[in-house]
Formats: structure tokens, sequence, C-alpha cells
């Protein structure tokens, strides 16, 4: 697997691209916790009773574009350039082909989950607000989170081929149809649709009386249970179709 | 031995038929030549042999077959159909990817960017090569891990007459260091060159398949073809200062099938084996025409595969 991944690294280390992306996505991440860091002010703590890193985990939940980006264009880049193909023709094993590549989704949505904690616990240093290390879950959760979105990203990528339509269909469907569905049939899927099930897993902060929304809320083991069954089936699905596709 | 065996293999892309029940076998130490037309499914075949195409049925086995499958793809040195390398890395740092992934060592790639002219772009980007110089950085990297096996999908593709001479040189030396060679062409004058084997498609039919006088001489090409046609047409160009005299005195000839007027010379139509250009030139002088150019034009592989694709 190490040589694997040494093999994604010369790929990736004079891709300006992916190197552009990366430093975007650290800006964005920062820019994101500064904003939480502001809104986040004593009152705002002592009102909504709620932790910080439920706040941060929550907000940087909206931010899964730009590391989805990079996912996207590194997956579809390789089938614009034939270049999966290739590794495939010199020797890798279709297994290994995906299986590397799913391993850098996790890398990517590690390396999200540490900004986020990075970001958060320098503000929270900084800032006037008692800080502490308690309701930490959420920073987990914020990586189990993390972690679904990029499979999705990869599964359109390796499915749809197109770098645009992918991306096109994953911010539309992250962003508006999954949450769209989940308000409108809550009562029937209960917020178990693919993404919503993770982004339950981490309350809404600032929403006070959620009430209004009329959601009816699963333990948080529902949610988790509903997670794995989603990676399942996307890691399922991506081998699947890479072990039966002509290249 | 046989390196690579091929059981009935048919590929199907929805209403195309790219290859049907296709079996032959490969023999160990071959220069062997996949020839068709464009579009005959050469390269579908290849893509089925590197697991990059998944066969509609059939089945194909290297060696014995006791050995798994992706332990000899990586011993395979394979060019097929363009060179597909990462465009924004160095021809070094592309050769380094596939080095990693044939488990070889680092060492041959410079050995092998020697090899192909291109060790002084080496830290070139892939995107700044001309389309010659991707060819050769695909060649370099089908040599890269010393092969056993190598597949080459149209070499010559985008090369300069040297380039070309120099891939010629180049298959003939792995062939003596006893390498398998499978080598795909529409160029007949390619494969008639340097292959020993060849083997025939046309619209994914296989048409003949042999060693390349066998497959010539093959009795299992169309039903159509009578006897006569059999015999391989064969032809000669004669020179002389009056073209329209040498023919009226060729086409005298019992061995003469026919003469033709074109660029300067006569070309003198006949079946291969019964005339040599020491007879007509002893033919012409003796009936008072001397003759100032004469070649034998060896057109099998080109006469017999225009008619087997007929």
């Amino acid at each position: 697997m190490l040589r694997l991944l040494s093999i994604e690294i010369i790929k990736l280390k004079k891709n300006r691209q992916f190197l552009i992306l990366t430093i975007i996505l650290i800006l964005s991440f920062f820019g994101l916790n500064y904003i939480v860091s502001e809104i986040f002010t004593k009152e705002a703590a002592n009102i909504l009773h709620i932790s910080r890193w439920n706040a941060v985990a929550f907000i940087n939940g909206f931010s899964f574009t730009i590391p989805a980006m990079i996912i996207i264009m590194h997956t579809c880049s390789e089938y614009t350039y034939r270049t999966g193909r290739q590794n495939i023709i010199d020797g890798l094993t279709r297994k290994q082909y995906v299986a590397t590549k799913f391993v850098m989704v996790v890398a990517l949505a590690l390396f999200t989950t540490i900004l986020v904690f990075l970001f958060a616990f320098i503000f929270g240093i900084f800032s006037n607000i008692e800080f502490n290390f308690e309701a930490l879950k959420y920073i987990v959760y914020y990586f189990i989170q993390s972690l679904v979105y990029l499979v999705l990203a990869f599964t359109l990528a390796l499915f749809l081929k197109r770098a645009i339509l992918s991306l096109s269909i994953f911010i539309v469907y992250s962003l508006i149809i999954d949450n769209y569905l989940d308000s409108k049939f809550n009562k029937i899927i209960g917020g178990l649709l693919p993404l919503s099930s993770c982004d339950h897993l981490i309350p809404m902060p600032f929403s006070g009386g959620i009430e209004w929304l009329n959601y009816s809320s699963k333990p948080e083991y529902v949610y988790l249970i509903f997670t794995c069954i989603y990676l399942c089936l996307f890691c399922f699905a991506c081998f699947y179709r890479y072990e039966k596709q002509d290249l | 031995m046989d390196v690579l065996t091929l059981n009935g293999i048919t590929k199907r892309y929805r209403a195309i038929t790219a290859l049907n029940n296709v079996s032959f076998v490969i023999p160990k130490g071959s220069v062997f030549g996949i020839l068709g037309p464009n579009g005959s499914g050469k390269t579908t075949l290849l893509g089925i042999v590197t697991d990059v195409l998944r066969a509609t049925s059939g089945s194909y086995q290297f060696y014995d077959g006791s050995k798994p499958i992706d332990e000899i793809r990586k011993d395979m040195g394979v060019l097929l159909e363009t060179p597909n390398f990462y465009p924004y890395l160095s021809a070094r740092e592309n050769l380094e990817i596939v080095a990693k992934i044939k488990r070889c060592d680092f060492s041959q790639i410079d050995v092998a960017l020697k090899k192909v002219n291109l060790y002084e772009r080496r830290f070139y980007w892939f995107k700044t090569f001309s389309l010659g110089m991707k060819q050769r950085l695909a060649i370099a990297s089908t040599i890269l891990s010393n092969p056993e096996i190598v597949i080459l999908d149209e070499p010559t593709n985008g090369l300069d007459p040297e380039g070309i001479s120099e891939i010629r040189q180049l298959i003939k030396q792995l062939a003596g260091e006893g390498k398998t060679i499978i080598l795909a062409s529409h160029l007949l004058d390619e494969v008639e060159k340097v292959c020993t084997h060849v083997a025939i498609l046309k619209r994914g039919q296989l048409l003949a398949v042999g060693d390349v006088e066998g497959a010539l001489s093959q009795k299992s090409a169309p039903a159509s073809e009578s006897t006569s046609a059999q015999k391989i047409k064969a032809m000669i160009e004669v020179g002389a200062d009056n073209l329209e005299q040498l023919a009226e005195i060729l086409k005298n000839m019992p061995e003469v099938i026919n003469t033709e007027i074109a660029g300067g010379v006569v070309t003198v139509y006949h079946y291969q084996g019964e005339l040599t250009a020491k007879q007509v030139n002893k033919y012409c002088f003796e009936n008072g025409v001397v003759v100032d150019r004469l070649s034998v034009k060896n057109k099998n592989l080109e006469s017999k595969f225009l008619e087997i694709t007929k």
C-alpha cells in the first residue's frame, strides 16, 4: 500500500491544480472558522448552551465543495488523460487502483478534520470564552461527515468520468436536493438520506426553536448505522463498477 | 511453449461485434504480427489481454495459466494505442510511476531514456513533447522493466523515418534476446520486415494465422478462391530506354501474366516462384533490349492481405 500511495504522491506533488486547490481549501477553512469565532461570542454561548465544537463542526459542514473538487478533479483527470487505464496496463490491478483512491479520500477527509480542529483550537485559545475539550466527539462526527461527502464525490466522479458534470451534480445534490428531500419528507425517511444521515450527527447549533421545522430526530446510533451502510454501499459500487467497466 | 493462448474471444460493443470468436496461440520467442485494416479489432484484442477491456465471452491464458495474471502483467511491456502520460510531469517522473507500478529499479529509467534518445529531455514536461517524442517515451516505458513479453500497438505511429528504423532495430534486438513480441499494425511493410508469425483480422474475424510463410500459403482463406488465385502475384520492375518496346517483348514471356507501364518503368506481374530477375534480364537481352533497371518487388504480404481482406 505504501508503494501505491507513493505513486499517488508523485502524481499530485507537481499538479498545480491540486496545489492551488489545497491552498484555497486551507484559506477557506481559515475564513470559515474566523466567522465562527466572530459569531460565537460570549453572549451567544450563554444563550444557546452549546459547545464551540458543535458550532465549528456544523458551520464547516457547509464547506465540502472544495475538498470534493480536489477528489473529482483527481479522479476525472485520470480518465481524461487515460492514465488510470495506463496504470492498469502497466500492471496495477483494478482493485489496487480503486483502493488507492479510497485511501486518498480518507486522507483528505482526515486533512480537513485536522484543519477544522486546528483552526477551532487556535481561535478558541485566543477568544475570551472558556475553552475546553468537552464535546470533542463533534470533531469525530465531522470526520465521518467529511468522509461521506468525499466518498460520494469520488463515486460520482468514478461513475460519470466527467469533472464538471460530477461536480455540478455533487453541489446540487449536497446543497439542495438532499436537504430539500430531508425536510420535505422528514416524516417518511426521517433524515436517513445518504448525506442527511451524517448531517444529523451534528445538530444545528443556532436554531433555538428547532420545533418549527418539525424534525423527528433519532438517536445518534441510528444515524451512525445508516452512515456506515451508505459508506459501504458507495465503496462496493465503486469497486464493482471499476472491476466491470471497459477502461 | 506458448506464451499466450486465446480461446474464442468475443467482444461486443452494443450493436458492433468487435471480435468474433478469435482463437490462436502465440509461441514463445516469436515476433507475432497482428494485421488488419483500421477498426478490425487489433486494439480491442490487445486491450483484452492487458485487462483494460472485458471480453464478452471467451478466455485467455499466459503460459500454462498457473502463474497469476496480475504477476505476469507486471512483467509485460505494453504500448497500447496512444501514449498516456501525466502531461504536467516530466518524462522521468512519468517513468518513475511506471517503475513503481512494475516494481523495477529507478536506475533502469535513465537506461531506457537513453535507448530512445530522450535522455537530454528527461526533465521536460510530457506536454511539451512532440508526437514522435511522446511515442518514444511510450516505448521507453514498455522496455523499462526488461519484460519477457512486449506488446506494441502501432509502435511507429508519428515517428520520423529514422525513428521507424530505430523501432525496427529495437524489435529485432528484443527478438534476438528471446523476448516474445506482439506487434499490431496496419502497415504491412512493418510486419513483413520484422515478424515471424502473423494473424490477420478483419471486422473482428480471424482470417488467417500462422508463421509468415504458412499464413500466406494457407488454404483456409476465403472459400471463393480458385486454385490459381492461391498462387501469389509478384512483381518485377524493369526499366529501359524504350518502355513500349520493352513491355511488348516482356508480354511474350510465358511466365508473365501482365505488364503495365507506370512511373517510368514496366511492371511485370507473375506468380511467385515462376520468374526471376535473372530470367527477365536474359530474355530482354536476347530480344535486343538492354535493361537499365531491374528490381524485384516482394509484395507477398500485401497482395495476400488485400486478397484475404477483400
